[in-house]
């Protein structure tokens, strides 16, 4: 068996304080197997995905309390890796990330083109260049994401938010990293840029072989391009399969309610909406995160973490209504 | 969009302020009595002495008076006396913003001159001195503090600079003055209590330059003092606001040194409102070196403007030092504005 580009297993993120623990990554595993393939990673507002996407860069603020689990990369282990080494060797130039909220995402004061070439001028390492070969490669980037070279001369607030957004995606790219994980990339954008973005990730996907890793609440998008896709709910990953089997034959009740919530333009049938909230991270249900709003719980799910079931190839679902002998 | 645009509009704006003070300081003069009243009694002054000297070849009162008449006369033509304050004023007015300050009347400039223009010239260095020096201790340690502490906000030294950034901003700096000289020049003897020299003063330049340092130690402490805790706050929460801006965790995410997203990004885009709290502080220190100076006796244009005022006032005077803090405030606030402009792309109009 050859080794995944990317393979996560048990990753925690918790935020303290202790007293009142916030689970935002809560024993997720993942894996891309190759790259050129794209994984979604799907949940609602507050499903953890965010914190998620900054576990994987280890982007920690000082509230985190726990951040453990084993994160490898073409097999080598990353969580062994000292702050330093992480931030010089991985975050950037082998996994980088678009991030959320593209309003706000660009420094105003400084110039596209200066934030964009920025880490190959400022940051220590092997990517360190000149002045000119970063220009080159400003231009080149900016060529990639369909912008012209005079944009890097810009501010942000020169910017349209379809611009800010390849020009986020263009920083992202300029120090050609393996995988590139895109945080809600197109939620501030009207459907016609966001449209516009989706077709320029498929080109930078196939035509780079870049790897992504695409956080959303809107499994619509996500199936538009991903793979693979993960569904998160309270900080883990409750149901994990290709793009097919997820859209097709969801197995878990959450992934069946959320399809079901998704407008569609032609069906006569109304979305359904998902009742109660999602839980709080730091007071979570015990058992199946998921109990209290599905409509099939077992008496069990309140009482038991469900076990992992495969009900495929690759497709894996943790539910006890998907148990061969439901106990109790 | 060009970026001198802005800058002349804003330049434009400012002197047009500088206009407005000037005209407010007329009418302050003019419309209370106060010009008439000084230059009526230069009139009398100068009256009396002519009397004295005429008394000696006039014997006959009557003619005596009618000369003494003539003489009043000419003297208030001569001060413009004979025509409303409002027509005389701009022209004095004019006559300052041409530099054309005119003689004081009883001060002199050390070396003798009775020039306006010299005597505050004279001033001016003294002065640039205490507040440029206060300024850059100001802007080092509070950006350093400030910084600092916006990185451990809540700490214990976060909360003792809180109270002391509340009681520094309260604090009024000619009663903190005094208390310094009580404290180190009286209780301890450290340092001199006034003046910017000994008495007499050292003559090689080095010792006369460590005598200056110590002298004005006192007057800068005391400026840095009432100035600083307030800046440190400005500095800690603008850079703790930045901070939380998503763009600062897009710097972060590109795996630069903390040291450069501190400085290239946090502060970067933190610099504008920085700036503006260090230049306004200085030009509230402007007012303040009027106090610090005379508490320190310190022969500088604040010392002058307080001189001016006790004894005799002399208008020449007071239309000149206005005009010249007035100017130092504009340059200033011009500055300040320069720098908003280059510091910040967002700020055209």
């Amino acid at each position: 068996m050859s080794t995944s580009l990317l393979e996560v297993n048990n990753l925690e993120l918790h935020y303290g304080p202790e007293s009142s623990r916030v689970r935002a990554v809560n024993d997720v595993s993942l894996s891309i197997h190759e790259s050129g393939r794209a994984l979604g990673i799907v949940g609602e507002s507050g499903c953890g995905k965010s914190s998620l996407s900054l576990a994987l860069m280890r982007m920690l603020d000082n509230a985190v309390i726990q951040y453990s689990g084993s994160i490898k990369m073409e097999g080598e282990e990353l969580m062994t890796m000292s702050d330093d080494e992480f931030r010089q060797q991985i975050r950037w130039s082998r996994i980088s990330m678009v991030p959320q909220g593209s309003m706000n995402a660009l420094n105003p004061v400084l110039r596209l083109g200066d934030q964009i070439s920025e880490p190959l001028l400022y940051k220590e390492g092997p990517h360190k260049t000149t002045k000119k070969e970063a220009v080159a490669r400003t231009n080149e980037v900016l060529n990639m994401v369909g912008l012209s070279e005079d944009i890097a001369s810009r501010y942000p607030h020169e910017l349209s938010g379809g611009m800010k957004q390849r020009g986020l995606l263009a920083m992202a790219l300029i120090l050609k990293p393996q995988i590139i994980i895109l945080d809600e990339p197109t939620s501030a954008l009207d459907v016609s840029v966001q449209a516009q973005i989706m077709n320029l990730l498929k080109k930078l996907k196939t035509d780079f072989g870049l790897a992504i890793i695409f956080v959303t609440h809107d499994v619509a998008l996500a199936s538009d391009i991903c793979d693979e896709i993960s569904v998160a709910y309270a900080g883990k990953i409750v149901e994990t399969g290709t793009a097919e089997q997820i859209l097709r034959d969801p197995q878990h009740p959450y992934t069946k309610r959320l399809l079901v919530s998704v407008p569609t333009i032609k069906s006569p049938i109304p979305p359904d909406f998902i009742p109660g909230s999602p839980p709080n991270l730091s007071d979570l249900p015990s058992g199946c995160h998921f109990h209290p709003r599905c409509e099939n719980a077992l008496p069990i799910c309140s009482k038991q973490i469900p076990p992992v079931i495969a009900k495929g190839t690759k497709h894996l679902a943790q539910c006890w209504l998907l148990a061969d002998k439901p106990l109790g | 969009m060009s970026i001198l645009q802005p800058l002349l509009v804003r330049t434009l704006s400012l002197v047009v302020v500088f206009f407005v003070i000037l005209f407010l300081l007329v009418i302050t003069l003019g419309a209370t009595g106060f010009s008439d009243r000084t230059l009526r009694s230069i009139v009398n002054e100068d009256l009396r002495g002519i009397r004295t000297g005429l008394a000696q070849t006039i014997r006959d009162p009557d003619q005596l008076e009618s000369v003494m008449r003539e003489r009043r006369q000419d003297l208030e033509s001569f001060y413009d006396l004979d025509k409303a304050w409002y027509v005389r004023l701009p022209g004095s007015l004019i006559r300052v913003i041409t530099l054309d300050l005119g003689e004081a009347r009883n001060m002199r400039a050390f070396e003798g001159s009775k020039k306006i223009s010299r005597i505050v010239l004279e001033r001016l260095p003294n002065t640039m001195i205490l507040l440029t020096t206060s300024f850059l201790v100001t802007t080092v340690i509070g950006l350093a503090v400030g910084t600092y502490l916006s990185t451990h906000p809540g700490s214990r030294l976060d909360r003792i600079i809180s109270y002391f950034a509340a009681i520094s901003f309260a604090i009024p700096a000619w009663w903190l003055g005094i208390i310094l000289i009580l404290l180190f020049a009286i209780q301890f003897r450290i340092f001199p209590s006034g003046g910017m020299y000994s008495s007499p003063p050292p003559v090689d330049s080095l010792p006369r330059f460590w005598d200056l340092v110590l002298h004005a130690t006192l007057p800068i402490i005391t400026l840095v003092l009432v100035s600083l805790g307030p800046y440190i706050y400005v500095v800690r929460t603008m850079t703790i606001n930045i901070a939380q801006e998503d763009f600062v965790r897009t710097a972060r995410a590109k795996g630069l040194r903390e040291r450069h997203v501190l400085t290239a990004h946090i502060l970067r885009v933190a610099s504008p409102p920085i700036v503006t709290g260090l230049i306004l502080g200085l030009t509230g220190t402007l007012g303040g070196s009027i106090l610090i100076e005379t508490v320190f006796d310190w022969q500088g244009m604040g010392r002058l403007y307080f001189e001016t005022f006790a004894g005799t006032p002399d208008e020449g005077m007071i239309v000149a030092l206005t005009f010249v803090f007035t100017l130092m405030y504009i340059v200033a606030r011009i500055i300040l504005e320069i720098m908003y402009v280059l510091l910040d792309p967002r700020v055209r109009y």
